[in-house]
């Protein structure tokens, strides 16, 4: 046979071989957006500056430099919001979490009166909360979608990203090793 | 032995195959073809057009990270919307582009960038697009070239081989020096088969796996389902004709019953004939002396004659029916329409609303319902009512025993529930039954073998008026009846249950399968009897239940109501 019918026939099959693996590995992987790698993780933590709800809630305008209350301490910032589902469940895990390190909250495009009612309802975990109104402190830390939650070292560095609910195992396979390590 | 022919024939395969190929890739780049369009808003966009420009260039290499096969230019996930602002921020602040690609990569990671980077992991991704390019050109061309034998050259060679030379110019060197060769024998035959091989293999692929990108079933399955559907939904036309067949026959036998004509316009609206069917009404309606319920579905099959306008006759008829009774639930759905076809809407909103309150928010016109009055509402200009449906009250029955004890017949239990029962209003009964149903029907799918449960089923079914499911539930008996007892049974409540065409066919078929012996008992001859009377046959079921008057003493209670019956039929 000749090498000229032979060798585009190879290629054929080995191109529809290569495809057919990539595309059944990419059909059975998760590609959950938990599971995408953040850039942030290892390098100093944005800055966080909100208007912040609650005990200065009458003066909204002063916004509060949020990362800057944590000089020496590691804290651990959760994005939420009170429409969220997921944000609701977490709050028992984040509450466990509190007795460790502050949890600083920051309400997604979130209003104070339904922001109240949940925090009333799921129970506060938080020792500050800003309010991100238009979504841009998200963006700043490459939020993707609430919840996500970041762990932040005593050196303002990000140790921890997670996208989406925290769970008991995320809680205990992810949270609780990391700041038991912070811890010592 | 190949002459020109065939190389001509070969030449059709290949452009056919290059055409359906052609296709094949379209439709699975299609998504990409018929691109959405922008989700962008008016009032998000820059005053400047020319950082407008830039915007709407960098937004389409974002991906939106929520949708992730999206740019962010696409898609109106709340996150695109935001990264679209920040984007236009950072113009404003007179960023340059790849700052900006550079700043949201720093954030989000290289995943953000739609077009992904040229580096090791990916040189496959950008690569695979060249050369299976490559590779199709070079099939082409290698199917395109004449055959180097000189006395095989195809008619047309002279015209071609110029068109050759200006696309494959390296084609023309082959050409000259084309001699005979021993392999073109076989390269003739690879011409012919290749072709053929990537089409065939490429089609069952398509049909055994379908489209990955679309999630859908592989063509074969589809193909299957469907072929089902049109057998079944031909056999279910075929038993509705032949049954509306024999109530015509059974109708000409015995113009004057009155169960065999309105057996008739039962079979002749399944078949849709709907002139049979109003006839049929009519004829039923003067032998009941004006029944509502016959007058109220005589007006609807005249408004569907109508192709859906309310006639005058209906409407006089819809008229008589709620004088009669004001709550019949199909005249004043009719009357509403017939309102709201005059144009007044805000009384056929009334009539419609009241409809509403007369049936379960579940029922199936509840949609048509909801739709109708968001229409008329929308003609007046006004606000979409709020529609308040049936509701039954919630009741509490103590739940002393099991769920499943009703299914059991524990007959001490059963006989408690039912002094409770009758204790209790109207609509807290339909509730109390309701919530039987739905125990039953769990219970059931996972038994359903259980024949009496069927049969209890079917018996709340029609205590509810609801002789749909209560057909549905007997036709589920029918299935797991196993013994004499149990089919006598199951006929006693079918011909218990409202005449229908299922219904008929499946105390036949019941009937039949009981031995010839318990034929001839008297309970079984009376059933039969009632059979034959409801199809519309009276002179056999006067036949038989003559036979049994006979047989039993002549004075007897019983032989007093036989006698009744015979005559009414007789008459």
């Amino acid at each position: 046979m000749n090498i000229r019918y032979i060798l585009p026939v190879g290629i054929f099959f080995t191109i529809v071989v290569i495809t057919a693996v990539a595309m059944i590995s990419i059909l059975n992987g998760d590609q959950s957006r938990a599971q995408l790698p953040s850039p942030l993780i290892g390098k100093k933590a944005p800055e966080l500056v909100l208007s912040s709800y609650g005990s200065s809630q009458t003066s909204s305008d002063a916004a509060l430099e949020l990362t800057k209350q944590f000089e020496d301490e590691p804290f651990i910032i959760n994005f939420f919001a009170s429409w969220c589902a997921p944000c609701q469940k977490e709050i028992p895990f984040l509450e466990k979490l509190s007795q460790d390190v502050a949890v600083i909250g920051v309400a997604y495009k979130d209003k104070p009166d339904a922001l109240e009612i949940f925090l009333e309802r799921f129970g506060n975990p938080f020792r500050h909360i800003g309010l991100d109104n238009d979504g841009k402190a998200a963006i700043n830390w490459g939020v993707y979608g609430i919840p996500e939650t970041f762990l932040i070292s005593d050196e303002g560095i990000i140790i921890i990203r997670h996208a989406g609910e925290i769970t008991h195992d995320i809680y205990r396979t992810v949270f609780l090793p990391k700041i038991g390590d912070m811890m010592q | 032995m190949i002459g020109a022919f065939s190389i001509n024939k070969s030449l059709n395969t290949q452009l056919i195959t290059i055409l359906i190929g052609m296709v094949l890739v379209i439709n699975l780049y299609s998504p990409i073809i018929f691109k959405n369009a922008f989700a962008i808003n008016a009032e998000e966009m820059l005053e400047d057009p020319i950082l407008e420009k830039r915007a709407r260039n960098i937004s389409a290499g974002l991906r939106c990270l929520v949708c992730q096969n999206q740019s962010i230019d696409d898609s109106d996930a709340e996150l695109a919307i935001d990264l679209r602002k920040q984007v236009r921020d950072y113009l404003k602040q007179d960023m340059s582009d790849e700052d900006i690609f550079l700043a949201l990569k720093n954030k989000y990671g290289e995943f953000v960038l739609l077009s992904p980077p040229i580096q090791p992991a990916t040189y496959l991704l950008w690569i695979a697009p060249l050369l299976i390019l490559g590779v199709g050109i070079l099939l082409i061309a290698n199917l395109f070239l004449p055959p180097r034998e000189n006395n095989r050259k195809p008619l047309f060679q002279n015209n071609k081989s110029s068109i050759i030379k200006t696309v494959f110019p390296s084609s023309k060197k082959r050409l000259e020096s084309k001699t005979g060769d021993p392999d073109t024998e076989i390269s003739a035959k690879v011409k012919f088969t290749f072709p053929i091989v990537v089409l065939i293999l490429s089609v069952t692929i398509y049909l055994g796996l379908g489209r990955p990108d679309l999630g859908d079933q592989p063509l074969a399955e589809r193909n299957e389902i469907q072929a089902t559907a049109e057998k079944e939904l031909k056999k279910k036309q075929n038993a509705a004709l032949s049954a509306f067949n024999q109530a015509k026959i059974n109708v000409e036998k015995n113009p004057e019953n009155l169960s065999a004509q309105y057996m008739l316009a039962a079979t002749a609206s399944q078949i849709g004939s709907i002139e049979d069917e109003i006839n049929a009404l009519e004829k039923s309606l003067s032998l009941s002396g004006g029944d509502a319920r016959i007058k109220s579905q005589l007006a609807e099959a005249l408004t569907r004659q109508a192709g859906g306008q309310v006639t005058k006759a209906a409407s006089s008829l819809i008229s008589q029916v709620l004088q009669s009774n004001p709550e019949n639930i199909r005249a004043l759905y009719l009357r509403g329409l017939e309102l709201f076809q005059k144009g007044d809407m805000g009384d056929a909103i009334i009539a419609w609303k009241s409809t509403a309150s007369l049936i379960l928010p579940g029922s199936p016109l509840a949609d048509t319902l909801k739709s109708d009055i968001a229409k008329a509402a929308k003609s007046n200009g006004v606000d979409i009512p709020k529609i308040e449906f049936a509701r039954l009250p919630k009741v509490n029955i103590p739940n002393s025993a099991s769920n499943n004890t009703l299914i059991d017949v524990n007959p001490t239990l059963f006989e408690e529930q039912r002094s409770q029962f009758s204790n209790l209003s109207k609509i807290e009964q339909a509730q109390f039954i309701q919530k039987m149903i739905e125990r039953l029907s769990k219970r059931l799918e996972q038994q359903p073998e259980n024949f009496y449960g069927w049969l209890q089923l079917a018996n709340a079914h029609i205590s509810m008026e609801d002789f749909t499911s209560a057909g549905n539930a007997l036709i589920s008996a029918a299935k797991a009846a196993n013994s004499d007892q149990q089919r006598i049974a199951l006929i006693e409540a079918a011909l218990l249950s409202q005449t229908s065409l299922s219904l008929n066919l499946l105390v036949k078929n019941q009937l039949a399968l009981l031995p010839a012996s318990l034929k001839q008992s008297n309970s079984v001859k009376f059933l039969e009897g009632e059979y034959w009377r409801q199809i519309g046959d009276n002179k056999t079921a006067a036949r038989l239940w003559s036979e049994i008057l006979n047989q039993i003493p002549a004075h007897s209670q019983q032989a007093k109501k036989l006698e009744q019956l015979i005559a009414k039929l007789i008459r």
